[in-house]
């Protein structure tokens, strides 16, 4: 009788432990399940916060700066300073990595430098920068200037009237397409101790030395250019190996394409005509003679004769 | 040989060509006693107005284009535009008829220095 009794006794006991034993279990399980949610919560929220930090932010000049200078001393890197049509002046140095574009193409979009002694766009020892669509103009040393400077793309600029038109100095695979470099007092493209370079479709013209100047660069492709009408020569390589020259038009320069010390250059598909500009006017006056003799016997055929 | 069929060389050229023809038929105008005299003038007149047409076109394009409104550009355009309706005035002017060939021929050689420019560049 009494074990019985102490049997129940333990039933009771243990059916109680398994009761309390499932209850803080549930317990457990959704105190762990809200952390959880708590941790998750946090996570995303850091994750959103980094994914926002990271995200290029566009800077407007001159909504957000007054000026580009300003805008790009504040840019982050990977940001773009987005510029608005008009004439700015100042020096522009950029080094960080961040796209400088302009709203509406280079012939809206004007820098002169405020102080002619610097280039009016410098971009110093750094990676990964974009320049669009800018008219760089009046500087003694440069319109855009790439100093120590990689994998920058230089598009569609006009650089006019300045010492150099682009100036690239030690810096390595950069491309330069779709630019103006006109009339500028020495060399419209000037690259020192760069190599690996991609110069593609720019014009080099009216420079009132060289087109294209290449010292000490190796392994740079220039192709599709013109280099027009420069005082001296199209296109001059001096100690400079293994560049490849296709395809450029080098007209009416006082020499072509002039290679000093230099070695290993494909240089094909260039045309170099200087004297044309001669032989097209007699060859248009004759065309004119010829048109004029054409034109009146066709007006003889319906003019009816009348003294003047 | 690509720049040669640039829109503005192109112009320049037909400008030449109508510039030659309107320079010829101008010299068989002045010379009054050619039985084509009439007709002459006929021709000058519309190659004249052709070629002023294609300068009209190819000072647009030129003072369009970047750097185009610099100070040489513009007085060279402005100065062939004088140099055009000074011609025109002189013809119809009795008094000033004499003139007229010499103004002439000065448009022709504006239009060879056009075609310098405007060949491939």
């Amino acid at each position: 009788m009494q074990r019985s009794k102490h049997l129940m006794m333990m039933a009771a006991v243990i059916k109680l432990r398994i009761y309390y034993n499932s209850q803080f279990r549930e317990k457990v399980f959704v105190e762990s399940g809200r952390r959880l949610l708590i941790i998750f919560s946090c996570c995303l929220v850091m994750l959103m916060a980094v994914i926002i930090n990271t995200q290029a932010a566009t800077i407007t000049v001159p909504d957000n700066y007054k000026t580009i200078h300003e805008a790009v001393e504040n840019a982050q890197a990977g940001d773009t300073v987005f510029v608005k049509s008009g004439n700015y002046h100042e020096n522009i140095v950029i080094s960080k990595s961040l796209t400088l574009k302009s709203e509406k193409g280079a012939d809206t979009t004007v820098i002169k430098p405020s102080n002619p002694s610097e280039p009016v766009i410098k971009v110093t020892e750094v990676n990964n920068v974009t320049v669009i669509g800018f008219t760089a103009t009046g500087s003694a040393i440069s319109g855009i200037y790439l100093y120590k400077a990689g994998n920058v793309n230089v598009i569609e600029n006009n650089t006019i009237e300045n010492r150099n038109g682009i100036f690239l100095y030690s810096s390595n695979n950069n491309t330069l397409t779709g630019n103006t470099a006109k009339s500028n007092d020495q060399t419209g493209i000037y690259l020192e101790t760069s190599n690996g370079n991609t110069i593609e479709k720019n014009i080099a013209d009216s420079n009132r030395e060289k087109g294209m100047f290449l010292i000490s660069s190796q392994t740079n492709t220039i192709k599709d250019n013109s280099a027009s009408l420069n005082t001296w020569n199209g296109i001059t390589l001096w100690s400079s190996n293994n560049n490849t020259i296709k395809g450029n038009k080098v007209y009416r320069n006082t020499y072509g394409i002039i290679m000093s010390n230099s070695t290993g250059n494909n240089v094909t598909e260039n045309p170099t005509w200087t004297n044309f500009y001669i032989i097209l006017p007699i060859i248009l006056i004759y065309l004119g003679v010829l048109l004029y003799w054409v034109e009146r016997r066709i007006f003889l055929l319906f003019y009816r004769e009348k003294p003047i | 040989m690509k720049n040669l069929f640039e829109t503005n060389t192109i112009i320049a050229s037909a400008g030449l060509v109508l510039a030659t023809m309107s320079f010829i038929s101008g010299l068989q105008v002045v010379k009054r006693d050619n039985i084509f005299g009439a007709m002459a003038a006929t021709l000058h007149r519309l190659n004249g107005y052709l070629s002023c047409l294609a300068y009209v076109i190819l000072a647009t394009m030129s003072l369009s284009s970047p750097g185009g409104t610099r100070m040489w550009p513009v007085i060279g355009w402005i100065t062939g535009i004088v140099l055009i309706v000074g011609k025109v005035l002189c013809v119809r002017n009795p008094k000033l008829y004499k003139y007229g060939s010499r103004l002439g021929l000065l448009l022709f050689i504006a239009w060879l220095f056009i075609i310098y420019k405007h060949i491939v560049t």
